[in-house]
């Protein structure tokens, strides 16, 4: 069976979204399922909008890029002028997590499928503002996304060499533990080997 | 003392070149043979590349290795060259055009990397294959096909320049000087590093006729009035200097070229 | 040995590069190429090979032209402003028949553009950027995987067409991180360059040829090797002669013209007797591949041609496979510059409908499915 899943991590530059998108992506390789991540790329990186997007699957990944997600984590209220097209049309489906303290969804926008969390002030009290995205990606890895904690922590050491390293996957471990007091939100389900599209293409000659 | 084998860099069966009567390209050319046969380089590990214009044709009567690319690019082709190839010995010959104006920016990155590059700069005050235009070497005020009034824009000191931006060895002399002319090519072979030898050279058929300065021998005796000893010329007055240029050896020096500076960056990453 | 590593479509053709054999790369920063010149300024000292950082993108290609010259394999990469500069030397490099390898990682344009955002617009800028007639081969990859296989092959084109070869990547590419299988030198079928063997007293650099390449020395060999970009005979001087002039230009276009069939070949996809083709390359066709497999698992009958080898456009195999189409949509970022190729095969302009996107952003596979099921109903 089919067993998708298209992230969107969006915040402010700074917060770690790259190196997330870049972790998640790692931890999905090194479980053997196919993934691609892209980034923003420009100055938002160092202050303004700053997003990433991933995409895990079970199967072959046509289009690498993401144009509806299935999970938008919001930890910056700028975010949800850039998403609303999404969060608006699509709102029933996109899973939305955001940060309650700092992003807050805008008043009459909340679906059945928001979800708000301590992301930010979690992150300072342990860490800093930079371990931001690892309690994100432990709430993600905790209730939606099947990937092994291990493969999580490892990408996490292999981001962050050292003590750096460390610290990120006590966020880390810290997500998992605000996702373990909503389990009852828990959907996912383990990765099953998938179809593979592309051996169906083959190449001409000349 | 019988000349040293300099026919052995030169394609004697493509003679004669296609330069005008007088031209200074020719008498340069084998001042350049002389000094590489005198300092025993042989053919397959010598490189002379041109620009474009009337002293890149120079390429086209050598039988050492020849490179000719595009307009002002030349000393970029060659630090390329020399980096994979530090063994050859890699003479540049550019026009005043080529070198001080569209290779201007490549002539200040070479010298400032100091690649191990032999450049001689032929200076004829103007662009003769194009039928006389003013560089940005012709002296200021000199009548040329683009500056019938005079040009209006000061000129530049290639040597000058070379110096600050860190060359080796610079050095100027004349077409008329032919000794020197050999001894200074000869020595910046010796050198390491980027060395610039200015050779001021006429062009009978633009430069000299627009400027009214009389016959091939007149033109030679221009150059050899005109162009005085540094010692002399240093010791002048600003009015004085007015009227004069000088030739002569402004800098001699060893400073580390480019493929030392590269091969200690191996080095002291590898630690 | 394979090994699989999760890398960017830059990191993929600095990667290749170095294990299809390439030891100096000259280049100058610009977005979004950067990561590459980043990256070569630490692969290629680590492996003996040489990097330098030149004055402009000129330069680069000059001083990667003087090293290929001098018989190491040599690349640079740039994105737009860059390319533009490098026409010139690009004239040279297929004049004199050296190998070199340009990546071109697209960016928005004209002129500087949208330095971070994407487009796909170089398409004609690359082969028709230079003045003079000759042929060139260029190369677009649409994943990272292709990336990396592509510039391996790349090298060994311009190494078996002494020809300059253009990698066509473009600003999505250049960032998307995705699973790349990277087989290392052993692994590898590596084109090595054919070295003259003959006396080297009367050697002639472009007098031997080999289906049309010549067989040429290297700066510093005992053969003694004589470039120019004037016009020239097989003795390396110059020429005006309007024979020697003929014959040259003709034969640096048939040296690779008529070899087509070496040159990476189309990927076709879906139904091959469809009514319906999408002609895409680059990243836009990994839209239109998802675009036309929902189609087909939806019902329609739609194929897919991927263009991997862009110039010289392999006319009689695109015609041949789009002749029994009743549409053709051309997917890409510009205004249309392939589907104007796909005119000058003589398919009629009819046939075409264009799915062009100018907002500096990616074509996604919802848009080119719309066009699709319009199209079919």
């Amino acid at each position: 069976m089919k067993n998708t899943w298209r992230i969107i991590l969006s915040g402010s530059g700074g917060q770690g979204m790259g190196v997330a998108g870049k972790i998640l992506a790692e931890a999905a390789f090194l479980q053997g399922l196919n993934t691609t991540q892209s980034q923003t790329y420009g100055a938002g990186v160092r202050g303004d909008l700053s997003q990433s997007g991933i995409i895990i699957s079970n199967e072959d990944i046509l289009f690498p890029l993401i144009e509806k997600p299935d999970l938008l984590v919001i930890l910056n209220n700028k975010s949800y002028g850039h998403f609303a097209p999404i969060l608006n049309s699509n709102g029933a489906r996109t899973i939305l997590i955001y940060d309650q303290d700092h992003a807050p969804p805008p008043k009459g926008k909340v679906n059945r499928l928001s979800y708000g969390f301590t992301v930010v002030n979690k992150a300072r009290e342990i860490y800093s503002e930079k371990g931001a995205c690892m309690v994100a990606l432990g709430i993600l890895t905790g209730l939606w996304i099947p990937l092994d904690k291990t493969n999580v922590s490892q990408a996490i050491q292999e981001a962050f060499p050292g003590k750096t390293g460390l610290q990120n996957i006590k966020c880390f471990e810290e997500g998992l533990k605000l996702a373990e007091k909503k389990h009852p939100l828990r959907t996912s389900k383990p990765f099953v080997k998938g179809r593979n599209i592309f051996i169906f293409c083959f190449p001409l000659y000349l | 003392m019988p000349l040293a084998d300099y026919k052995q860099y030169v394609a004697m069966d493509r003679l004669p070149s296609i330069w005008c009567p007088g031209c200074g390209n020719g008498v340069a050319l084998k001042a350049l043979a002389l000094a590489l046969a005198e300092s025993e380089i042989p053919p397959d590990k010598t490189l002379l590349a041109n620009g474009i214009g009337c002293s890149g044709r120079v390429g086209d009567y050598v039988r050492c290795h020849r490179f000719h690319g595009t307009h002002g690019r030349t000393l970029a082709f060659v630090t390329g060259i020399k980096l994979v190839r530090p063994e050859i010995k890699a003479v540049c010959l550019l026009g005043d055009g080529d070198c001080s104006a569209i290779g201007m920016s490549h002539f200040i990155h070479s010298a400032r990397r100091n690649v191990d590059i032999v450049t001689i700069v032929i200076n004829n005050f103007n662009y003769g294959m194009t039928g006389g235009q003013f560089s940005p070497l012709s002296p200021y005020n000199m009548i040329t096909s683009t500056s019938r009034s005079g040009k209006a824009e000061p000129d530049i000191d290639m040597c000058k320049l070379a110096d600050v931006a860190g060359a080796n060895y610079v050095s100027r002399t004349t077409i008329y000087h032919v000794a020197e002319m050999k001894n200074y090519i000869k020595e910046s072979l010796g050198k390491k590093g980027f060395s610039l030898v200015e050779i001021v050279s006429p062009c009978p058929t633009y430069y000299a006729r627009y400027n009214k300065i009389g016959t091939i021998i007149q033109q030679l005796e221009w150059l050899k009035e005109k162009f005085i000893p540094i010692e002399r010329y240093n010791e002048m007055n600003n009015d004085e200097k007015e009227n004069f240029f000088w030739r002569g050896i402004l800098i001699n020096r060893d400073l580390p070229d480019l493929y030392q500076h590269m091969h200690k960056g191996v080095e002291v990453r590898k630690r | 040995m394979t090994i699989k590593k999760l890398l960017t479509g830059n990191e993929a053709c600095a990667y290749a590069a170095v294990n299809a054999g390439a030891r100096f790369f000259a280049g100058y920063p610009i977005t979004p190429a950067t990561e590459i010149v980043e990256l070569c300024s630490k692969l290629m000292p680590s492996n003996n090979g040489v990097f330098i950082q030149m004055e402009d993108e000129i330069a680069s290609l000059a001083a990667v032209i003087g090293a290929s010259l001098g018989g190491t394999k040599a690349f640079t990469a740039t994105s737009g402003p860059g390319f533009a500069l490098m026409s010139e030397n690009i004239g040279l490099a297929a004049m004199v028949e050296v190998p070199c390898v340009i990546i071109n990682v697209q960016r928005y344009g004209p002129s500087t553009g949208i330095a971070t955002k994407f487009s796909q617009s170089d398409v004609m800028a690359v082969r028709w950027g230079s003045p003079g007639d000759h042929s060139l081969i260029v190369l677009a990859p649409s994943s990272v995987q292709d990336c990396y296989d592509l510039t391996v092959e790349a090298f060994n084109l311009s190494e078996r067409f002494r020809t300059p070869v253009i990698l066509l990547s473009d600003a999505a590419l250049a960032h998307l991180r995705e699973k790349v299988e990277i087989r290392e030198p052993g692994e590898l079928n590596l084109y090595q360059r054919k070295k003259p063997s003959g006396p080297v007293d009367g050697y002639l650099p472009y007098g031997s040829l080999h289906n049309d390449v010549p067989v040429m020395s290297n700066f510093g060999d005992k053969h003694i090797l004589r470039v120019t970009g004037l016009v020239h005979q097989a003795s390396g001087y110059s020429s005006d002669n309007p024979r020697v002039a003929e014959e040259l230009v003709q034969r640096l276009a048939r040296k690779i013209d008529n070899y087509q069939e070496e040159l990476p070949a189309p990927f076709f996809y879906g139904r091959q007797s469809a009514d319906l083709i999408v002609v895409s390359f680059g990243i836009s066709a990994r839209a239109s591949l998802e675009a036309v497999n929902t189609a087909n698992n939806e019902g329609f009958k739609t194929g897919m041609l991927e263009l991997r080898t862009i110039w010289p456009f392999p006319s009689k195999k695109v015609k041949e496979l789009c002749s029994g189409a009743k549409k053709i949509l051309v997917v890409e970022a510009n205004r249309g510059q392939v589907r104007e190729q796909l005119i000058s095969c003589g398919i009629p302009p009819e046939k075409l409908r264009g799915i062009n996107k100018q907002n500096a952003e990616v074509i996604t596979p919802s848009e080119v499915l719309s066009a699709l099921k319009e199209e079919n109903s």
